[in-house]
């Protein structure tokens, strides 16, 4: 078990979201807050698998690494959020890796199947922007910086 | 429970309450028609029809034995008289014959003169027995006595002194009989003949006397008195009884004018003591009425008290006296076989009432079963179970019944059928209206909020880049405010536009898919010349019934579609026409791009779904179209073999007069 943080070793996140704006909002909060090393961002689900799975634009593991965590929209084009998230849990050498739903979706359906599917985590994006901010911070402290990873990098 | 309870007080009487009333109803109608009518048989046979000539058994056969009974009267009263003018006679030709009359007149002087000197009767019979007239009359009387043999005894009386001067009995002689009643009349009132019934003196035997006087001397005069005795119980008697035809009761009665009766009777008396002849009045009607001279029949009671028909005649024996003539029979014994044949008329009678009402219960429950088992039908439909049939085949009125319970039950469960379809297609139709609603909700609210996110994210962070001072950020973070803002217009305008559609679809029109086709080409002509696409449409296309407005936007939202999903194809190409199916014509809109797999299907038609994120518009297109098309009554479908494939949206409208889903 390893703290980053500490050991200094590279993060990544892997961020599934298809609004390009908010893509743009989490990956200029992490800049900020210079918590993450990389973020790699996909904009469907289908893009998604390809990354875990390594599929066609993604095959090398250099630069497409194993994410530490996973922060999922749930509706993806192509493949819906609740089926990428079924497929990372499902599937023995994704299972492992946090993953949290991150969404507008305040549904109950939603945080039931996504519970139902083993998120590691649902949380709903603010509209207020020092809410959102704040979430950001939270977000990587508690799982890159405080979440100790279960495999070796 | 209320419901229920008023249910249960809707079913009225009970099962085996109603169909012991049907069948004892029956028990007690049948039977009590039977009773009546055999009464009503009996009695008319007995006492007659009313207003008809038939007049019944009792009155028919009482009137059979007063004929009979008047019969055997008037022969019984004919051959009396005839035997009492025989004996008249037989007295009359004795008194004046010369076998008696010289005889006595000889005697005469030597009793006149012996009687006169004081002679005592034994010597003077002595002296008489001596003499040769006296022995020959007493010859010739002994023979008329033995060769009529009716008569009992044969005296001659003086008329002077009363004494009995001559017999066929010895010890008779000299004995004085003047104080006798009918003596005196011959004596004493003129009458030259009398008859009388009464006892004899000597004997106290009852007896018929006739005397006659004897005019000896021509001198109209009574100088003898001939008295003939017949022994009535044997002779008169008899003559009552004989004949027969008066069965085991039948009497016949002689009275005298006193209404006494002159022979025994054949019955004791009510008190049980025998009527003694001469000294019993019969108080008895026909007996009176006969003793009155009258003549007739009578239906009344006799000497005993017992009812009897009688027919009573009188008997004229000389011109100032005579009989009474009564012939009766026991009503009893006359109506004996009509009483049994009654008797057993009434024993058949109840055993038919048996029969009948054994009979009656067969029938009555065979007239009750189909409607018992309607009934339990109708029970067991009333419970809800509408799949019960009854299984009666007769052609009468309950066969018709059951006939129409059955279809009316068919009828009914046809009804059940067809309304628990459409409540489960309703109910289903719903459910799905829900779920899409609450979708849609969902997913409005998300897509709505998304924008919302963004801008304010970026405000935020303009604010931050402002303070900085870096230009190029500000630029950007204001470029995704306003596409943001945009987004929201657009998503806010898709919105209200589907939401129109269920409200805004238009008047209805027969229009060619050609001309829909053609006037969708010239809305999306600049893509179709910019992507050079090669659009074919079939020249041969049926007609629609449709909101004009509407199709062509569906046509034009899917041409679009196609043309935004071309792909890498180098010749692309769309198609329009419509092939026939079970369901109908199927209209299509097929393109040779991209092709798209199987699983996302439906999701195309979703609110604000695109596959593509880097393809433009908001998502709403094909959720617009699936509108239209539902709308028309009709649904939408993709056929695409998977990716590179190209594909065909295919879709159906209802025809015309076919209901569709407009909602108002």
């Amino acid at each position: 078990m390893k703290n980053n943080k500490i050991s200094g070793e590279p993060v990544s996140v892997l961020l599934v979201e298809d609004n390009i704006s908010h893509a743009e909002l989490v990956i200029l909060s992490f800049e900020e807050h210079r918590i993450a090393n990389r973020i790699y961002h996909v904009s469907d689900g289908e893009e998604a698998l390809d990354y875990l799975f390594r599929r066609g634009d993604y095959a090398d593991p250099a630069k497409s690494p194993k994410p530490h965590v996973i922060l999922l929209d749930l509706r993806l084009p192509k493949i819906d959020g609740l089926e990428v998230l079924k497929e990372i849990k499902t599937t023995t050498e994704l299972e492992k890796i946090p993953t949290v739903v991150f969404t507008t979706s305040s549904a109950e359906m939603d945080v039931a199947k996504a519970y139902e599917y083993h998120a590691n985590s649902y949380l709903i994006k603010p509209v207020d922007f020092e809410k959102f901010n704040q979430l950001m911070d939270d977000i990587g402290f508690y799982w890159l910086a405080w979440n100790y990873h279960p495999w070796d990098d | 429970m209320s419901d229920k309870a008023s249910i249960n007080n809707l079913r009225g009487p009970e099962r085996n309450e109603f169909f012991l009333g049907i069948r004892s109803k029956m028990l007690i109608y049948f039977g009590s028609m039977y009773v009546i009518i055999l009464i009503l048989f009996v009695l008319s046979e007995l006492f007659g029809v009313p207003f008809t000539d038939f007049r019944g058994l009792y009155s028919q056969e009482q009137s059979e034995v007063f004929q009979h009974l008047n019969l055997v009267a008037d022969l019984k009263k004919e051959r009396i008289q005839h035997w009492v003018v025989e004996r008249r006679d037989d007295v009359r030709v004795l008194s004046e014959s010369s076998i008696i009359k010289p005889y006595v007149a000889a005697l005469m002087p030597v009793i006149n003169k012996n009687s006169v000197k004081g002679v005592s009767e034994n010597e003077l019979f002595d002296k008489l027995r001596k003499k040769e007239d006296y022995q020959i009359l007493t010859q010739h009387l002994n023979l008329v006595k033995t060769s009529h043999g009716v008569y009992d005894k044969i005296q001659i009386v003086n008329a002077a002194t009363g004494a009995i001067i001559a017999s066929t009995e010895n010890g008779n002689l000299g004995k004085n009989i003047f104080q006798h009643d009918s003596l005196s009349k011959i004596l004493h009132q003129g009458y030259n003949e009398t008859i009388d019934i009464g006892k004899d003196p000597s004997s106290g035997i009852l007896k018929l006397f006739i005397l006659r006087s004897i005019d000896l001397y021509g001198d109209e005069k009574v100088s003898a008195v001939l008295i003939m005795h017949i022994n009535s119980e044997e002779f008169i008697k008899p003559m009552l009884h004989t004949g027969g035809g008066l069965g085991q009761t039948g009497e016949a009665l002689l009275i005298n004018q006193d209404v006494k009766i002159l022979t025994s009777l054949k019955h004791p008396l009510a008190n049980g003591a025998t009527g003694i002849p001469l000294e019993y009045q019969i108080t008895a009607k026909p007996a009176i009425l006969a003793a009155q001279g009258q003549e007739g029949i009578i239906a009344t009671e006799d000497y005993r008290g017992e009812a009897v028909l009688a027919a009573y005649r009188h008997i004229r024996i000389t011109s100032e006296m005579g009989w009474g003539l009564v012939v009766k029979r026991d009503k009893a014994e006359v109506f004996a076989p009509l009483r049994e044949s009654i008797y057993y008329r009434i024993i058949v009678g109840s055993f038919c009432a048996f029969m009948i009402l054994g009979l009656t219960i067969l029938i009555a429950g065979n007239l009750s079963r189909p409607i018992r088992r309607l009934s339990k039908a109708a029970r067991e439909v009333e419970g809800g179970n509408l799949s019960v049939r009854t299984s009666i085949s007769s052609s009468d009125e309950v066969g018709i019944l059951a006939t129409a319970f059955n279809s009316m039950i068919h009828q009914v469960q046809n009804w059940n059928t067809t309304l628990n379809k459409q409540v489960k297609t309703r109910t289903s139709e719903l459910e799905t209206k829900n779920a899409e609603l609450e979708r849609y909700a969902y997913t409005v609210s998300h897509d709505l909020k998304s924008p919302l996110i963004t801008i304010k994210g970026f405000l935020g962070m303009l604010e931050k880049d402002i303070i900085k001072g870096d230009a190029e950020r500000i630029k950007k973070d204001v470029r995704h405010i306003h596409n943001a803002a945009e987004k929201m217009n657009r998503l806010l305008d898709d919105l209200l536009e589907l939401s129109k559609i269920g409200r805004v679809v238009g008047t209805k029109e027969e229009v060619s898919l050609k001309d829909l086709a053609n006037e969708a080409l010239t809305l999306v002509g600049g893509q179709i010349k910019k992507r050079e696409v090669h659009v074919e449409v079939a020249s041969n296309l049926p007609l629609m019934y449709v909101d004009r407005r509407r199709l062509v936007e569906v046509l034009q939202n899917l041409i679009d579609n196609a043309i935004k999903h071309m792909g890498k194809q180098s010749e692309p190409r769309i198609e329009i026409d419509a092939r026939q199916e079970k369901e109908g014509t199927v209209y299509y809109v097929r393109d040779n791009g991209e092709g798209i797999e199987s699983r996302y299907h439906e999701n195309v038609f979703g609110l604000f779904n695109k596959l593509d994120q880097a393809s433009d518009g908001t998502g709403i297109g094909l959720a617009i179209v699936k509108r239209i098309i539902e709308v028309h009554g009709g649904r939408i479908w993709i056929e695409s073999e998977g990716k590179g494939k190209g594909s065909t949206f295919c879709f159906t409208i209802a025809k015309k007069g076919e209901p569709d889903k407009h909602e108002k």
